[in-house]
């Protein structure tokens, strides 16, 4: 059986809620990168608007640009997120903590439960089907993705909107630290994919997509999407190779490779110089220095991947390696704390 | 279609260690709600705790107890060690993981604020996915691993997309389960939604006040037919639907809409129907509105005669690990062929006329449902079958 991409939103640093890739790329001197806002007020009914938070509005603004693109309206949803709702849920740790316990308002309880947004799409758009919400860091988007395919394979749904969130907090960004996840100084996004320091620059977004059992005029195919856990430093080829003959391809297959790039001269190379190997003739796009590092960036790359297969041209500033002209078959490879994933997408 | 069997089962919770023990509380009709002993908040709800420190979790884990740990970590490893004994799963090179909690160790996050030095080793446990990465690395998992969280069903739809992959042939074999452990940050939620029980949870009781946490870790094993040939079979999951209400972020709609829903599509994917059903493992939280909705959906659906209760009254609202504690519990009652005693009951509420079960008994047990539902409108059911 095979699955396609019938429509997709990304909200993101760059300001790709409109659709297309901006011609010019958001360049900015930091340590992390805010997500470009649309005017909510245009996408989502203003009464629903207060109260919600931050990552609410990215995600119903997203999930509602998807679906209105929709041929088909989608009946069920599943969402992945790194690390959900931290803005709300730290802010009521610390009103437990400081207290007094007895006098708490439930709002940002309510709301830091990591289903919510899923919820709230439901409740907005009145979809009842499926409803699921994966809290899985890096791998989240891929078992959101192969979740709904399996849904799809079933006859449960005939289209599923599947959903990748993260928001920048100072909670989620201090969480990484230990890891030496960010750079030390502030840094110009644009320059970050020299790795000339250790550590990447953080970021927040929210990409919807709607996979259906029929295609529509574009004909984009979801063949893949897979994550393994990973403890150690360095990509596992093997792993990607079986991938890759599981669904009858070889590396020859795949002309454009999207890359989890993000600056860091300690992990850049030992996670991706190996796979990029794999795929000698292919073209190597890049987005982290776009986005910023957050556990679900590589839906940026799933919806480039969908622009570029749907004829538009692979911007220059992310383009990291150039190779072969006209993308047919497009593999995402990210390589994160402790995971590993990728994602594969054709035109059919 | 593969036929998905369970093989392992593993719990902990406020009545019991492993699964001996808390099946022996359930013949008994034993609760355990109670102020908090170990659990510090002003709020003196009642709640359902396990009466063991980290320090004696961590002896029970098998794990050094000079390490300090977090205490949701610990609850699942102590669950998920005793499901893979019992299904004698040493070779774990083909298990597949799925887990949940509701907000990681939100129980160790919470005190950061106050005693930042004291906690600076567990900072780790910040990362949404650390619990289950450190059971995966604990038990030498290596395959595929998925996390969970959609509030109160978690661990039920954990089950459910384990079964799911199993049918298809996408796995052989899955540990599936969920944690979760008392925090100031849950009973505080639910103490701000005017949810949380003063006199101590009462599921379906006419004077129901509410909702009593509790904490615990439950895994199972889920094998293929295949995969289970000639080992011990404590059921088989016959039928499973997840919907979404679409009503309200934290209320159930008043006539179980929902409910009837996930109820109905799990009869559909089990072909079974409503006469088939020896027993109802209901959510009953104790809280007035969704033990009230709950019960119109599955009086509409089952009449007055099919025996049903709620196992909070005896564990507390253990959150994301309910639907696999009570999953534990529905294999439990086919394995006795009785039907658990709706703890903490005194007068059955009014407005519905079902058959609750006031005390443990035996009964013919063929087919369990067993409900979980979550905030956010999440509804899931599913059924335990004898074979």
């Amino acid at each position: 059986m095979a699955f396609y991409i019938i429509s997709s939103a990304l909200l993101c640093p760059q300001k790709t809620f409109e659709g297309t890739f901006p011609e010019e790329p958001i360049s900015t001197e930091g340590l992390y990168l805010r997500c470009a806002e649309p005017d909510y007020k245009q996408i989502i009914p203003p009464v629903r608007l207060r109260r919600m938070s931050h990552i609410l509005k990215m995600g119903l603004a997203a999930s509602y640009l998807c679906i209105n693109q929709s041929e088909v309206r989608p009946d069920s949803i599943i969402v992945g997120t790194g690390q959900g709702c931290t803005i709300d849920l730290e802010g009521f740790m610390r009103s437990c903590s400081e207290g007094p316990e007895e006098l708490l308002s439930p709002i940002p309880f309510i709301n830091s439960g990591h289903n919510t947004l899923a919820g709230q799409i439901a409740m907005n758009s009145q979809i009842k089907g499926y409803n699921m919400t994966y809290l899985q860091e890096a791998a989240s988007l891929e078992s959101a993705l192969s979740d709904a395919m399996l849904l799809l394979e079933e006859g449960t749904s005939t289209c599923t909107l599947v959903g990748a969130i993260d928001e920048y907090s100072p909670l989620s960004f201090d969480v990484f630290k230990p890891h030496n996840c960010w750079r030390e100084e502030p840094v110009n996004n644009l320059s970050l994919l020299k790795a000339d320091k250790s550590g990447s620059i953080m970021g927040e977004g929210a990409g919807f997509f709607c996979i259906s059992n029929q295609p529509d005029k574009q004909n984009i195919e979801l063949v893949a999407a897979d994550s393994k856990m990973n403890f150690k430093l360095g990509a596992s080829k093997e792993w990607v190779n079986n991938l890759l003959a599981q669904h009858q391809l070889t590396t020859d297959d795949i002309d454009y490779l999207f890359v989890g790039r993000k600056g860091d001269q300690l992990t850049d190379d030992a996670s991706y110089t190996e796979i990029e190997n794999l795929f000698p003739s292919a073209t190597i796009a890049a987005y982290k220095h776009l986005s910023g590092q957050y556990p679900t960036a590589q839906a940026v790359a799933l919806w480039m991947a969908v622009k570029v297969l749907s004829g538009h041209d692979l911007p220059a500033y992310a383009t990291y390696r150039a190779g072969a002209k006209t993308p047919k078959t497009i593999l995402l490879y990210n390589n994160d704390l402790n995971s590993e994933s990728v994602i594969i997408v054709k035109k059919g | 279609m593969n036929r998905v069997f369970v093989t392992g089962i593993g719990a902990i919770s406020a009545i019991g260690n492993n699964v001996a023990e808390q099946l022996q509380a359930l013949q008994q009709g034993t609760s355990n709600i109670a102020p908090a002993k170990l659990l510090k908040s002003t709020l003196k709800l009642p709640v359902a705790e396990i009466p063991f420190s980290n320090k004696e979790l961590t002896s029970l884990a098998e794990l050094p107890t000079e390490e300090t740990f977090s205490r949701t970590f610990l609850l699942g490893l102590i669950a998920a060690k005793e499901a893979l004994k019992t299904a004698n799963l040493t070779d774990r090179s083909d298990l597949q993981f799925i887990s949940s909690s509701t907000n990681a160790a939100i129980e160790i996050t919470e005190n950061i604020y106050k005693n930042p030095e004291e906690h600076l080793p567990l900072l780790r446990y910040f990362h949404a996915n650390q619990i289950p990465l450190d059971i995966a690395k604990e038990l030498g998992i290596c395959g595929r691993q998925y996390t969970i969280s959609t509030a109160c069903s978690s661990s039920a739809n954990g089950i459910m997309l384990a079964t799911r992959l199993i049918r298809s042939g996408k796995a052989k074999r899955v540990l599936v389960g969920g944690n979760d452990s008392l925090s100031r940050f849950s009973i505080n939620g639910f103490n701000a939604l005017e949810i949380a029980s003063v006199n101590g949870c009462r599921p379906f009781d006419k004077n129901r006040d509410g909702v009593s946490l509790g904490e615990a870790g439950a895994y199972l094993v889920l094998e293929s037919e295949e995969a289970a040939k000639g080992k011990h079979v404590y059921g088989e999951i016959k039928g499973f639907a997840n919907v979404n209400e679409a009503y309200h972020a934290t209320s159930t709609s008043p006539d179980g809409k929902g409910a009837k829903q996930a109820i109905n599509d799990a009869l559909a994917v089990a072909n079974l129907t409503v006469s088939d059903i020896s027993y109802i493992n209901a959510h009953g939280t104790g809280t007035k509105i969704n033990d009230l909705s709950e019960s119109i959906a599955i009086s509409e659906l089952f009449g007055s005669q099919t025996p049903i209760s709620s196992t909070k009254g005896c564990t507390g609202h253990t959150l994301a690990a309910c639907g696999a504690l009570e999953a534990v519990f529905s294999l439990l009652a086919i394995q006795e062929q009785q039907v658990w005693g709706n703890g903490r009951l005194l007068e059955p509420l009014t407005e519905t006329n079902m058959n609750i079960v006031r005390e443990t008994h035996s009964a013919t047990v063929n087919h369990v449902l067993s409900n979980s539902f979550g905030f956010g409108g999440n509804d899931t059911s599913l059924i335990f079958s004898k074979i």
